[in-house]
């Protein structure tokens, strides 16, 4: 959930941009634009979220997540009762 | 295999309570159980060696027999289930995908025994046995503690039996720690860090090293390092450079399988880990009888170490939490690195993005060991992998 002070600063931002975007240069203007999507972005999405993993990225990750599983694997059932 | 053992669930209490024979006929089946693809290129993680060790009808017997444990702790040790375990023993399947691993057991890498060889775990244990075995000063050992003194000594401290996986000393090979210092040169091209208390272990150089591993692999987390600042940003300048992952990889990759070619070392590589993971496992027990005898107590493996090595008046590694914390991660990096699925770009994001899917259970991603490896690398090298590179013309 996106911080209500952060958003009520954005907010506060995202309008000011968007009046400057309105009276400013080309510019400006451009900036500004690019300015509101970013917060709007971060006020609705909570942020940038990464780009999606490729399909050998992900299977690396699987990969390596098995290879450690072996190595330091989870307990078996128990067998006999530890004292 | 001793880590494996505990983690499976094997108490350390209980492998410390096992006979000498009985745990030198569960590795000799640790070593016969090792995973085996014939697909792969003889000395790649997943087929380390195709040479077997002493046939398994010959260490049945021993491991079909359930011992009492010492008093006054009651029950029996399940060995015929912990041999079963060792000889079916299949990792987990990928739960969503088809990856669906070889059965057999896969051992630590080498650099898993650097680590922890150190910390001076050996040469601490060593200085106890010592003491015990020739005078009272430091008490006197329960009947638990007894036992597993004698068992340090008879597989760690002395020339191992013949005709076993783990006899690695002859008229050729003398003294076993120098066989892992020639192992530790050839692979990282690094000797242990050694103190003035203790004794240089001579060993025969070799010709072929891989000297430029530990260059390359500061190269390699410090690229990492960029990626792991810069995954998420959609816009702006993102200097992560996956080519040079993927080409710092595969140059590891090559340097190492160079030095396994055939499957060279592999057997001298898995008693070295095996021998390490015994005292590993012994500091990372906190109950374990001969620290109570010798009335140690700390909430950490590095802690416990840093206390036995005080009543002995010898020195443990100052940075030995950093070696510990090391070992397992590096271990898996580095088996990953030469199973060779890094050697694409494509799958370099995977060592610094961090996983949406739910993990394997019990598993680890590569971004929590990178993250880890990246601390205490740069602590135990004495210089910060995240540091900007200053360019000198």
């Amino acid at each position: 959930m996106p911080d209500p002070e952060k958003t009520t600063t954005s907010t506060a931002v995202a309008r000011g941009s968007a009046a400057s975007a309105a009276s400013g240069s080309d510019e400006s203007k451009a900036l500004a634009r690019l300015l509101t999507e970013v917060l709007t972005r971060v006020q609705r999405d909570g942020g940038f979220s990464p780009p999606p993993l490729s399909e050998k990225a992900t299977e690396a990750i699987v990969r390596y997540q098995i290879n450690s599983a072996a190595l330091n694997p989870v307990p078996r059932a128990p067998t006999s009762p530890i004292t | 295999m001793f880590r494996f053992l505990t983690d499976r669930g094997t108490s350390m209490l209980d492998l410390s309570d096992l006979h000498p024979t009985t745990l030198e006929a569960l590795l000799e089946l640790g070593w016969n159980s090792r995973v085996k693809d014939p697909t792969k290129v003889l000395g790649h993680p997943e087929r380390r060696s195709d040479v077997d060790g002493r046939p398994n009808a010959v260490s049945a017997p021993l491991l079909a027999v359930s011992p009492a444990r010492t008093l006054p702790r009651i029950g029996t040790i399940n060995v015929p289930a912990i041999a079963l375990d060792i000889s079916t023993f299949t990792p987990p399947s990928d739960p969503i995908g088809d990856i669906v691993p070889l059965p057999g057991m896969r051992k630590q890498h080498m650099i898993y025994a650097y680590m922890i060889e150190n910390t001076r775990i050996i040469d601490v244990f060593r200085r106890v046995l010592s003491n015990y075995l020739h005078g009272e000063r430091l008490s006197v050992l329960s009947a638990a503690s007894q036992r597993w003194a004698w068992t340090t000594e008879e597989l760690f401290f002395r020339d191992t039996p013949s005709f076993s996986t783990i006899t690695q000393t002859s008229h050729l090979r003398q003294n076993i720690a120098s066989t892992r210092a020639n192992l530790n040169q050839r692979l990282f091209g690094m000797t242990l860090n050694v103190s003035s208390e203790q004794e240089k272990v001579p060993f025969q150089i070799a010709e072929h090293a891989n000297v430029d591993f530990v260059a390359t692999f500061d190269e390699l987390l410090h690229e990492i390092w960029q990626g792991r600042q810069n995954f998420a940003n959609a816009v702006g300048a993102r200097p992560t450079d996956d080519a040079k992952i993927a080409q710092l990889c595969t140059r590891i990759a090559d340097m190492m399988l160079s030095r396994r070619a055939q499957g060279t070392g592999s057997r001298e590589e898995s008693w070295a880990v095996d021998a390490l993971s015994w005292f590993h496992a012994t500091v990372r027990e906190p109950n374990h009888p001969v620290l109570a005898d010798l009335r140690v107590s700390g909430s950490s493996p590095e802690e416990r170490l840093f206390n036995v090595a005080q009543r002995v008046n010898f020195p443990a590694h100052g940075l030995a939490k950093s070696y510990f914390e090391l070992a397992e991660p590096m271990s898996r990096l580095l088996i990953a690195i030469e199973s060779g699925v890094y050697n694409d770009a494509a799958a370099a994001p995977a060592l610094y993005t961090p996983p949406v899917d739910p993990p394997i259970p019990g598993s680890f991603s590569p971004v929590e060991d990178t993250d880890l490896i990246k601390t205490h690398w740069s602590i135990i090298r004495g210089r910060d992998i995240k540091a900007t590179r200053v360019v000198t013309k």
